[in-house]
């Protein structure tokens, strides 16, 4: 996908490009508005990625302008604001999610893959890779044909872990993509780990590998390699 | 007490602690201005007497018109000068009573004896007299206290009119709303004053308070950026494929605590909010929907915990309060409820028109109950845990006035929150 991160935080924007570049996107950023309008204006991006506060102006704006121009099929806002009106306004005006700093990049990551496959698979999707086959938009998954009987939880999971492969995702990373902000970390660490207990077994049942690797006091793995 | 009472009270006092010393004053004056009336009456009287009396012998023991002559034993040691005015009491044969009397006594002397003369003047109509003017004007001065009792209280509330009607505006006036505090414009001029200084005071109470809102919110949002910095940059180490363990080990600890801070700063960010009334928009919650919808979420770790869970919905309950602060009421006390319970334990889920009741099982606290709506509470060691779940609860149901209670019996933690009572008017925000 072709990206155009809008984020005037240059160590934060940096860090957000790595990510994005070592996922396969192609990635440009602008650290202000005008940069961003220039862009806009010029070419013709998948995804943007818009910080709401700029220096020299407002992301909603810039959101108005995309839209206008009919340029992306995906929008992501990321902002410090928390407050409820800025993520009605954001979304109301065509934005697809709102992601509250400090997020995770596993995260951003996740809803980019789903844009990605709304744009390239236009709604009738599914993921493969290798013996795992999920369809997300019924909420069902295969290993080796065979159906998986996944709770909610479980199928969110399997499809965070597919969006990021080989990546460590921190518990707090999972906690947060499975139940959301305002979750305290004490107990849901333990919760995860029941899920992912049931996951996996569920999984190598049916006679898929072991993908999942426990990262021992970090996270979990769905390692690839 | 009202300033108007408190006025016509000290009023009272002083007029009735007046009236008394005046109407006693009042009443000696005038008995005394009588006393001398009649005293002059009993000199003509005197007068007249000295010219009827030729022969004085003669008169020995009668009366003379009002005059009665007492011949005296002695006629030594007597003066003739001397005058002796006293009130008495006669008895009159036609009345059948004893009817009072002034009376003025005096001697003469002859060659051959002495006599005291006493004259007397009837009182009777006189004292009437006195008792009905004192009556007149006990009556009149009564009615004129009444009156400017009456005057007092109606000139007080119109006076005042303005100061109550300022009062009920300043006692409105909310921080939140951002519309200026105006007080309506009044002749008189301590309260015209009064006014002047509270409106430049709420002005300035108003831009010191959303100065200072602003100022807890920005630094709140501002930790924000940093914060996505830092764990972005961990989260970027942590995909390093080449560190050796131990600093793997560091960098996990760091974004742990990181994602801590983040999480900690979010809550302060809503309960900053909350405190601040930034959820002014209110609707119909259907409570029973959002408890059914958490309970959902959390089904699997309910029952991987082994936790019974019994509900009981009183049918269609509603609430009037914030969609978005109902939530994050509900999920609170539900989380809680899971939280602190026990493998094998049971979750007790109440929910009616007054209130809901949410009861787990789970070891009795250590310390005071009191203090477990406190920021920072945490009633274990778990440092994980940020304690701010049940204050935001509190916060929240302050907000939209419900009361909150909690009691521990039968090994079963009981949280009860309860509605505000309907009363058919628009709900209000509490005012801070």
């Amino acid at each position: 996908m072709k990206i155009l991160l809008i984020e005037d935080e240059v160590s934060l924007s940096k860090s957000i490009e790595d990510y994005l570049v070592d996922e396969g996107h192609v990635c440009e950023s602008a650290q202000l508005f005008e940069d961003a309008i220039e862009k806009i204006e010029l070419y013709e991006y998948d995804c943007l990625i818009v910080d709401i506060n700029l220096p020299d102006g407002s992301g909603l704006d810039l959101i108005r302008l995309a839209k206008k121009r009919n340029i992306v099929s995906g929008i992501i806002i990321i902002s410090a604001r928390i407050s409820l009106e800025n993520r009605i306004e954001g979304l109301d005006i065509g934005a697809d999610h709102y992601l509250t700093k400090p997020f995770h990049l596993a995260e951003l990551n996740a809803h980019l893959k789903s844009i990605n496959r709304r744009i390239h698979f236009s709604g009738s999707n599914q993921i493969s890779y290798n013996e795992i086959r999920i369809l997300p938009e019924e909420h069902r998954a295969f290993v080796n044909d065979v159906e998986l009987t996944l709770t909610r939880k479980e199928f969110e999971l399997l499809l965070f872990f597919l969006a990021n492969k080989n990546k460590v995702i921190t518990k707090a990373g999972i906690a947060e993509h499975l139940w959301g902000d305002y979750m305290d970390t004490a107990d849901s660490f333990d919760f995860i780990y029941t899920h992912i207990k049931n996951l996996r077994q569920k999984m190598m049942k049916t006679g898929s590998a072991d993908y999942i690797k426990t990262i021992y006091g970090v996270g979990y793995k769905f390692d690839v390699s | 007490m009202k300033l108007a009472t408190k006025t016509s009270l000290n009023f009272l006092s002083v007029a009735l602690f007046t009236f008394l010393f005046a109407i006693i004053a009042f009443y000696y004056t005038l008995r005394s201005q009588v006393d001398k009336f009649v005293n002059n009456e009993l000199n003509k009287a005197k007068i007249a007497f000295f010219e009827k009396s030729d022969n004085l012998s003669s008169l020995e023991g009668t009366y003379l018109g009002a005059c009665q002559l007492m011949p005296l034993k002695s006629t030594t040691n007597f003066n003739d000068t001397i005058v002796h005015y006293q009130d008495t009491l006669i008895f009159d044969q036609q009345a059948n009573k004893y009817l009072p009397y002034r009376q003025m006594s005096f001697t003469i002397s002859t060659q051959m004896s002495a006599f005291e003369v006493r004259i007397i003047r009837p009182l009777e109509e006189t004292d009437r007299l006195i008792i009905n003017i004192f009556l007149i004007m006990t009556f009149l001065v009564i009615l004129l206290i009444i009156a400017l009792l009456i005057i007092n209280q109606y000139s007080s509330h119109q006076i005042w009119k303005d100061f109550y009607v300022s009062l009920d505006k300043i006692n409105k006036f909310d921080l939140n709303i951002q519309a200026d505090l105006e007080l309506p414009a009044t002749d008189i001029k301590e309260f015209e004053d009064l006014n002047t200084v509270l409106g430049r005071m709420s002005k300035r109470i108003a831009s010191d308070y959303s100065r200072m809102k602003e100022y807890t919110e920005n630094a709140s949002h501002e930790i924000q950026t940093p914060l996505a910095i830092i764990n972005a940059k961990l989260e970027l180490l942590l995909q390093c494929k080449v560190l050796p363990e131990t600093q793997f080990q560091i960098i996990a600890d760091a974004s742990e605590a990181s994602d801590r801070l983040a999480r900690l700063n979010k809550t302060l960010i809503l309960l900053t909010r909350i405190e601040n009334r930034q959820f002014p928009e209110i609707e119909t919650i259907f409570p029973q929907k959002i408890i059914e919808y958490q309970l959902d979420n959390y089904d699997e770790i309910i029952q991987s915990r082994r936790i019974k869970l019994c509900t009981s919905f009183e049918p269609d309950v509603s609430i009037q309060m914030n969609a978005h602060l109902s939530d994050i009421l509900i999920l609170n006390l539900i989380k809680n409820a899971i939280r602190h319970n026990i493998p094998n334990g049971v979750l007790n889920i109440k929910l009616n028109a007054n209130g809901l009741e949410i009861a787990n099982s789970g070891e009795p606290l250590l310390v005071d109950s009191e203090l477990l709506f406190n920021r920072f509470y945490k009633s274990t060691k778990s440092s994980k845990s940020i304690g701010l779940g049940l204050s935001i609860v509190k916060e929240i149901s302050e907000l939209f006035n419900m009361k909150i209670k909690y009691n521990y019996s039968e090994n079963l933690h009981r949280i009860h929150l309860i509605f505000p009572q309907k009363t058919g008017k628009a709900v209000e925000i509490n005012p801070i």
